[in-house]
């Protein structure tokens, strides 16, 4: 079948026109010759009139055909092989997901209507990779948690006929759904079968204490997933946890009693479920925040922070502040040292950082600022702090965060086993927003990432679980007019060649009959 | 030396005289040529004009012996002189717009006029009277016929002016010009013989009956009478303005036949009326004409 890439070029075979109008207009005029006489002609004229047009008749429908094949040249024919589609698009398809294959068809009601679509003459196929026939299909060894229906249903769309509606039987997990809504071709009847399923599992578990630990809980269910935080006492030997809100969880100690396993009760579903291992209580991070005395509003501000993230993890975390006075000073352990003053960082304070693997903050070096009116752009962030004041800067590492004239504000550069921040203003509000806004907590905790063993308390996974279910009306593909058809996979071939020498051919034999017409 | 001179000037074309612009010397190419080593053979007699003395003869009129001869040589001489034979030639163009027909080149009213020049050349050369009459339906220019020495002159310029313009006119308008003559003259008449209904023909009968001898020289182009012509084309009337198209190839045929036919009712009609007709194609040479011209020439002596 042939098709054309630039449909709309057919309209220049209006075109045509042109040389018909030209032989109608060019019957009237012809050598003119002066004679001394015309009586003798007179009785021929009638005669010549005839045979006139149908001289030039020939040469009319060669132009006229030298233009049509022109102008098939534009609109770009393919021949398009239909060889690969003829054995799929006979039959229309009903798609089952391999995730409704895993129990036994008459258990979710698909049984009847599965056959009767069969009697119909509908070829009952699985929809997964390649669609294999349902006969073939086993669904212990190929069924897998995570589908993209969409993308399949695309797929499907290009190799089947438009003629008869697809069938597709689905879930209707919104995990199995990604990416933009397809618009098909085909007529999509789709039926989703819904399992009235509710998730909970452990997210998260650690000590905060020697006998406490906190729990992060998460539920997910056809509206929503949520987490929930506990505080729960740790018992030294098994038993059942049960607090108000909280779903019951067995707690079960390992044989030396040091290590606890977590598990909650009614995992049904999940008889697989080993439960979660409590992790143990975090070594203290020492955080050490050194200012000058004009910098103490600046330290307060950070040393909250600090807080914030301690209360918020329930992780060990002791931040303290400490005037400088000679501006020197020497580590004493501290995982984080936030330096807030105007004078150098001391040499012995950067070597410690290199060989121990600490981070070190610095601030605003300088008292004189320049004022400024823009954002600090964060990555990330959900919200762009206001900048007044900055210092001038000279990028040494990556820049972290930029302002809103792309200018580095803080930047981060290795040093040794450590990390070294330069942040071009201060954490107060006079200078700028950051103090005030979620990002400064945000920003604190990230520092902590550094600390490879703490970096588990932030870590989430949370796909597996997802019980949400989409609506039917966002699930639906559009549908779309089905000359897309033809942008399918089956092959096609360019034209463009064959038309390219029969247009050459035709004008050459245009010209030689011109000449001799002519002549 | 003499033959090859004669050759090379005999058979000039048509398009090289062309070239030449005065009448008066293309005439004297054309008939110098022509008369080359010809021989003038006037016939011997009582005349005006001295041509020789000669011996008497028993049976000579006693009246023609030179008797001043005598008294100086004691010997009876007979004078004579050329015999006046001498005739009027007018020549009547036709000098309408068909007149303009054009081939290869050489126009049909250009082929007239080097015709008409030639031959009024030889004739005044020949001691003839010489006229000349070109008519159409605007004007008709009217050179009186005579014998002097101004007279080839005026011929020529006359003829040099001329252009062809507008049709054929009635024998209304062209009976005051030629019914005033009562001598008896050769009347060379130069046309294409596209007429609209019978008028040349009827010009030609009327003039024949005045007791003239009637020369009709008829001027055709080669592509009149055989069509040459190819392809889609437009023929336009030259007199009339009216025009026709045709496709030559299919009309070659009948177009030919009906020509030839016209010419067949033509010699016909022209024979029944005692007019001498010669047919000139205007690819021709010249020679052919003052030869017919000399012939007729012969009738009237």
């Amino acid at each position: 079948m042939i098709y054309f890439l630039q449909p709309l070029w057919l309209f220049a075979g209006l075109a045509l026109t042109v040389p018909l109008v030209i032989h109608l207009l060019s019957r009237r005029s012809g050598k003119r010759i002066k004679v001394g006489s015309i009586k003798l002609l007179d009785d021929s004229q009638s005669q010549q009139w005839k045979s006139l047009k149908l001289n030039e008749a020939a040469l009319l429908i060669l132009r006229a055909a030298l233009l049509t094949v022109l102008v098939l040249l534009l609109a770009q024919p393919h021949l398009k092989n239909d060889s690969t589609a003829d054995d799929s698009s006979n039959q229309s398809w009903a798609l089952i997901a391999p995730s409704l294959l895993s129990s036994p068809l008459k258990a979710v009601g698909l049984e009847s209507v599965l056959d009767s679509l069969a009697s119909a003459g509908y070829e009952l196929r699985v929809l997964g990779p390649d669609f294999p026939p349902l006969s073939s299909f086993d669904a212990k060894i190929n069924s897998s948690d995570e589908e993209d229906y969409w993308s399949l249903l695309r797929e499907v769309d290009a190799i089947a006929s438009a003629e008869a509606p697809l069938w597709v039987f689905t879930d209707d997990h919104l995990q199995n759904f990604r990416g933009e809504r397809p618009a098909l071709s085909n007529t999509v009847q789709w039926r989703t079968i819904s399992s009235q399923r509710e998730n909970r599992w452990i997210q998260n578990a650690w000590r905060t204490k020697n006998d406490s630990a906190c729990l992060v809980i998460g539920f997910s269910d056809f509206r929503q997933t949520f987490f929930a935080r506990y505080d729960v006492n740790v018992p030294t030997r098994k038993s059942i946890l049960s607090e108000s809100g909280m779903p019951a969880i067995e707690v079960i100690p390992n044989e030396d009693g040091h290590e606890f396993r977590m598990k909650l009760l009614q995992s049904d579903d999940h008889p697989d479920d080993d439960g979660f291992t409590l992790r143990d209580k975090e070594p203290q991070q020492n955080v050490l925040i050194l200012h000058d005395v004009q910098r103490e509003e600046d330290a307060k501000y950070v040393k909250f922070a600090f807080h914030v993230v301690a209360e918020y993890f329930r992780i060990p975390l002791e931040p303290k502040t400490e005037i400088l006075k000679d501006g020197t000073r020497k580590n004493r352990g501290a995982n984080i040292i936030f330096w807030l003053s105007s004078h150098p960082t001391p040499d012995d304070l950067l070597r410690s950082i290199e060989i121990n693997g600490f981070v070190l903050v610095n601030d605003a070096s300088t008292h004189e600022y320049e004022r400024c009116k823009t954002e600090m752009i964060i990555e990330s962030a959900t919200s762009r702090p206001r900048l007044w004041r900055r210092i001038n800067s000279t990028q040494q590492g990556f820049a972290v965060w930029t302002d809103g004239f792309g200018s580095p504000l803080l930047e981060c550069e290795p040093l040794g086993e450590g990390w070294h921040y330069r942040f071009f203003s201060r954490y107060h509000p006079l200078w700028n927003e950051l103090v005030l806004s979620p990002e400064f907590p945000e920003w604190i905790a990230s520092l902590l990432d550094h600390n490879k063993s703490f970096a588990s308390y932030r870590e989430s996974d949370l796909g597996f679980s997802d019980q949400r279910r989409i609506s039917a009306a966002q699930m639906m593909p559009a549908h779309r007019a089905s000359e897309a058809q033809l942008i399918s996979t089956s092959s096609s071939e360019s034209l463009h060649l064959p038309v390219c020498i029969l247009a050459a051919l035709l004008f050459m034999l245009e010209r030689w009959m011109a000449a001799r017409q002519s002549t | 030396m003499k033959t090859s001179q004669a050759s090379s000037y005999r058979f000039i074309d048509p398009r090289t005289l062309a070239a030449i612009a005065d009448l008066h010397l293309l005439a004297k190419t054309v008939v110098d040529g022509f008369m080359l080593g010809a021989n003038q053979s006037p016939r011997p007699g009582v005349g005006l004009e001295f041509n020789q003395y000669r011996s008497y003869q028993p049976g000579d009129d006693l009246r023609c012996i030179d008797w001043k001869m005598y008294a100086r040589s004691d010997r009876y001489f007979v004078r004579e002189s050329e015999i006046e034979t001498s005739i009027t030639v007018r020549f009547i163009l036709d000098a309408s717009a068909s007149m303009m027909h054009e081939e290869q080149g050489i126009m049909k009213f250009d082929y007239a006029r080097f015709l008409i020049a030639a031959l009024g050349y030889l004739a005044n050369m020949q001691g003839e009277a010489i006229g000349l009459d070109a008519v159409n339906d605007e004007t008709i220019s009217h050179v009186p016929a005579k014998r002097d020495h101004q007279q080839l002159h005026r011929f020529l310029h006359e003829l040099e002016q001329l252009r062809p313009h507008g049709r054929w006119p009635g024998w209304k308008n062209l009976e005051s010009v030629f019914n005033g003559e009562q001598r008896r003259q050769l009347i060379v008449f130069v046309t294409d013989m596209h007429e609209e209904e019978n008028e040349i023909t009827a010009a030609l009968s009327k003039l024949s009956a005045l007791k003239n001898e009637v020369v009709l020289f008829n001027i055709i182009g080669r592509n009149e009478t055989d069509f040459l012509y190819e392809g889609a084309l437009t023929f336009e009337d030259l007199e009339t303005g009216k025009s026709v198209q045709v496709d030559a190839l299919r009309a070659r045929t009948p177009y030919v036949a009906a020509m030839q036919n016209k010419l067949r009712v033509m010699k016909q009609t022209l024979h029944d009326l005692g007019v001498t007709n010669e047919l000139f194609t205007l690819d021709q040479p010249l020679d052919f004409a003052l030869r017919t011209y000399l012939t007729q020439r012969m009738k009237l002596a």
